[in-house]
């Protein structure tokens, strides 16, 4: 689910994804690169209409519903964006051993 | 199964050490790119083409690799050949590193031809790791509909939200 302060990503994915050029999803949109690319970089927000059109022009329907944001899914995934990937893949592993260690707890009662 | 001896840099060591030519998807796969979800086991989809299987072959001996048997929990020994690993099919195996599945055909896509060619290779600690792109694993994830993966899909679908936004943050990919 993408959220609408995205609409550039959500164009840029969309259109990757189908493998059309800026300039080829321009033509299907009877406009030209010099809007799309302003979309895509986030200097220029499209409207809500101009990503419906961009993304069914790739070949998709943009689908939406509401679900409640989670601030802290975005406290995780940020934390890990600002290491490196060896170091969120130690912080995986580290975390994995903690899950383990807390699996292996039983209740007094069940030992 | 979940081991207290999972050691996914080892696995990666071995493949790289025998020139696997593999993708790594799944969880490590989803870790490497910020996945904030633990997992326990490593998946990769190996290149089935050419003398890539007898490599393989050499790496998952390496590795006491193990043949999962699901109905038992145990694994049973196998002595891992070319002509074993030439076809197409899914193997679940236990390895001295921890769990490892050999996908050959991820869900949704054609397998290694075309995951390939969007692969990210990612420096983990000056060793070269060829990681399935974050839109490829999700399209997989996507298209598996395993209850854990459908768990996960909003959060990878976050994260790449915020890789967007933050562009280049630590990684080498596009």
């Amino acid at each position: 689910m993408q959220s609408i302060d995205d609409a550039g990503s959500l164009i840029r994915r969309s259109r990757r994804k189908s493998g059309l050029s800026q300039r080829a999803l321009a033509r299907k949109l009877g406009t030209s690169q010099s809007l799309i690319a302003p979309w895509e970089n986030g200097d220029v927000s499209p409207s809500f209409d101009s990503v419906i059109a961009a993304v069914r022009a790739c070949g998709f329907e943009l689908q939406s519903h509401h679900s409640a944001y989670d601030p802290g899914l975005d406290r995780l995934i940020l934390r890990n964006l600002a290491v490196s990937p060896a170091e969120r893949l130690q912080q995986m592993l580290n975390g994995g051993r903690q899950i383990r260690a807390l699996q292996r707890a039983r209740p007094v009662d069940d030992q | 199964m979940i081991s207290d001896d999972f050691d996914p840099k080892r696995v990666l060591e071995v493949l790289e050490k025998r020139a696997v030519n593999y993708v790594l998807i799944g969880g490590i796969g989803s870790a490497l790119y910020g996945s904030p979800y633990p997992t326990f086991d490593i998946d990769i989809c190996p290149d089935p083409a050419g003398d890539n299987p007898e490599r393989l072959a050499i790496a998952l001996n390496e590795l006491g690799a193990q043949e999962w048997d699901p109905r038992k929990e145990v694994g049973v020994p196998r002595d891992w050949s070319a002509a074993m690993l030439a076809g197409d099919g899914l193997w679940i195996l236990v390895t001295d590193a921890g769990p490892l599945d050999l996908v050959f055909v991820p869900e949704g896509t054609s397998g290694y031809g075309e995951i390939s060619l969007n692969k990210v290779i990612f420096d983990l600690d000056g060793q070269m790791i060829p990681v399935a792109s974050l839109e490829d694993i999700i399209r997989s994830k996507e298209a598996a509909k395993h209850p854990k993966d459908v768990a996960h899909l909003p959060a990878l679908h976050r994260l790449q939200e915020l890789r967007d936004r933050q562009q280049g943050w630590n990684d080498p990919g596009p």
